[in-house]
């Protein structure tokens, strides 16, 4: 039985790739699209059935994923010919200029100890005053800590002056501070 | 962050190293736990050994069929016959998870700043799919080979866009470790009369307090009670905690079937006294996935199967991580020594894993100064090749070349226990991969040669980089 399963399982959720692949090939497959992502969300529920709920669950997740590589690689181009271009010119390696230096190093400060202190504050600070137990809070901010700090330093990244970053993560920094407080 | 995930990724068969590491053990995975039970203790009461707080005893299973009592520092196998085998070496498997968990630096260092990396990773996941203008147009779109920014671009995108549900898991169970001591350190000080050990003792389950307890230990009794209690459970390991006062006790750990938790585990007084279970698979939901982290992160479940799957997974995240930088270094319009250090990293990491594994597995010289130092060689001695690619080659033909020495070496220093279930398999992949590695350089080499500068436009380009 639990073979049987596994394999209705596997099947769905090779269907699932199949058919979001077949959609993308032949454009305006819309039917075929929603049919997919429904059979890649139904096998989420149908491999625990094999597998028990959580290792059934990451199965589901992991077979999906490596079924669409190799879709994905079913579709390859070879290589142009206009790939095969000359290398670039060597030159010796530019060291930035000192203000560059500083600018940079404000970057990395504020992009990833800096955030992830607010980060920690922060999150922290969100769990504190929801109305669960001591080990749900704990649970929630140590998977909301790492989510807050990597989109938050990639915010930063992404700014091109440090200024707006620099008064966001201060006001961020006074507002979780004193959420944590009160 | 490549040299997490590559670590990371060759971290899975840990168990797998470890047996090839040491061929010449006693296996088996049926046991008499009574002659287990006096080799436990003749070890624990011998003069050679070096009594840590904790104290193991590992019992066999499919990856890994032999037995093996250790302290913190060192280790012996348990011949099948009872009596104390040789001294155990896990060297290579422990480079690769030292570098994994703790980057070889000091472990509370190391460990918070390889989770600080998980947590950028979670970033870089997030801003890939903001930065991602067309993920449903190229959603299946693979223009693969050449040496352009398209083919790389596009590996990166497809690995990464599809993967991300996976690569997200990973971080965020990879940011776990390093992570919730501080998640536990802020709440106990956001909590009036909190501290950090009574969070803990709410989310981890205390320890029995005990005192008087002699330092023999009734292994069998207690065995035959684990089994009673558990009978689908999979044995994976005793530890003996404060093994070196009287507080000690003994605790079995036990996987449960269909269960992501690491393990339930049951406790017993050194005369084999059942006093209680910690409830690592009875709790809350919330406590569930805390103790299923670790299996979730690498892929310890499920089998053999489940174990490639992570390979394939965990490859293609250290394909994500090259490739990123690749795509940085291709859109700038000259070349430096950037461009030939990062090939340094990419391709000397392997290779300098495979020296590491030489020394360590034959000569048993340390291997992480080995690594360390094959590292530095790798990066920098591309800046005397100044082309990247034929680099990319050299370093892929003499990692070919040092994998196939390594398979010959074991081969000739453990004669026929290099043909055994413990040596063959990873001797065949390491041979598989060095093929690979070969047959990559020279499949380079011939493609390549249409893009190599002519010496007037490498002397012109130098002359204008003065």
């Amino acid at each position: 039985m639990g073979v049987l399963n596994g394999l209705i399982s596997l099947a769905i959720t090779i269907a699932a790739a199949y058919l979001i692949y077949y959609s993308w090939q032949r454009r305006g497959q819309a039917w075929a699209a929603a049919a997919g992502w429904l059979l890649a969300l139904s096998s989420v529920f149908v491999w625990p059935w094999a597998l028990g709920p959580e290792i059934g669950v990451t199965y589901a997740i992991i077979l999906f994923i490596c079924l669409v590589w190799v879709l994905a690689a079913f579709n390859k181009e070879a290589a142009r010919a206009s790939n095969q271009t000359s290398l670039r010119p060597y030159q010796r390696i530019q060291w930035p200029q000192p203000q560059n230096y500083i600018k940079h190093s404000v970057l990395f400060v504020l992009s990833v100890p800096a955030t992830g202190v607010i980060a920690l504050v922060l999150s922290v600070a969100l769990v504190l005053h929801l109305p669960l137990s001591l080990l749900y809070k704990v649970t929630i901010a140590i998977f909301a800590y790492p989510l807050i700090w990597g989109a938050l330093s990639a915010w930063i990244c992404a700014q091109d002056k440090l200024l707006k970053p620099t008064l966001v993560s201060v006001g961020l920094l006074i507002f979780a501070s004193l959420a944590l407080l009160i | 962050m490549y040299i997490i995930c590559l670590s990371g990724t060759l971290s899975i068969f840990y168990e797998e190293i470890e047996r090839w590491e040491h061929p010449i053990a006693d296996e088996y995975t049926e046991f008499d736990s009574q002659l287990i039970e006096e080799s436990f203790n003749r070890y624990m009461a011998s003069d050679e050994t070096e009594i840590t707080d904790h104290m193991y005893l590992i019992f066999p299973n499919e990856s890994l069929p032999r037995i093996k009592v250790s302290s913190d520092v060192e280790g012996r196998f348990i011949n099948r016959d009872g009596s104390l085998g040789e001294v155990a070496h896990d060297e290579l498997s422990e480079l690769l998870t030292g570098l994994h968990i703790n980057l070889h630096m000091p472990v509370t260092i190391g460990v918070v700043i390889v989770s600080a990396l998980g947590a950028l990773l979670c970033g870089l996941i997030i801003s890939g799919f903001l930065a991602h203008p067309s993920i449903v147009k190229d959603a299946f779109k693979f223009r693969s080979g050449g040496v352009g920014r398209l083919g790389q671009v596009d590996l990166h995108n497809r690995l990464s866009v599809w993967g991300a549900p996976f690569h997200l898991m990973i971080a965020l169970t990879g940011a776990y470790y390093g992570l919730i001591m501080l998640i536990v350190g802020m709440l106990a000080f956001s909590i009036d009369g909190a501290s950090p050990e009574s969070i803990n003792e709410q989310v981890f389950p205390g320890e029995p307090v005990l005192e008087n307890q002699a330092p023999v230990y009734a292994v069998a009794r207690a065995l035959e009670q684990v089994r009673e209690i558990s009978r689908d459970g999979k044995l994976l390991y005793l530890i003996v905690h404060d093994a070196t006062s009287e507080t000690r006790f003994m605790e079995f750990y036990v996987q449960q079937p269909s269960l992501l938790a690491w393990s339930e585990n049951y406790r017993f007084d050194t005369a084999g006294n059942y006093l209680d279970t910690a409830g690592y698979t009875q709790g809350d939901a919330a406590q569930q996935v805390l103790y299923s982290v670790y299996r979730i992160h690498f892929g310890h479940f499920g089998g053999f199967f489940t174990k490639l799957l992570y390979i394939v997974l965990g490859l293609a995240l250290s394909v994500v991580s090259a490739t990123g930088i690749n795509i940085w270094l291709e859109k700038r319009k000259y070349r430096d020594a950037l461009n030939v250090i990062w090939p340094g990293v990419i391709w000397g990491m392997p290779l300098a894993l495979a020296a590491a594994s030489f020394t360590q597995a034959i000569f048993h010289i340390h291997s992480i100064p080995v690594f360390w130092g094959g590292m530095v060689v790798t990066m920098t001695a591309g800046l005397f090749v100044r082309n990247e690619f034929v680099y990319k080659q050299q370093l892929q033909a003499l990692t070919g070349v040092v994998l196939l020495a390594l398979v010959l070496a074991y081969t000739i220093k453990f004669k026929i226990a290099a043909l055994s279930p413990a040596g063959l398999p990873i001797s065949l992949v390491l041979i598989a991969v060095a093929l690979y590695f070969l047959f990559a350089a020279y499949s380079s080499s011939r493609n390549d040669r249409r893009i190599q500068p002519t010496t007037e436009e490498a002397m012109a380009a130098e002359s204008h980089s003065n």
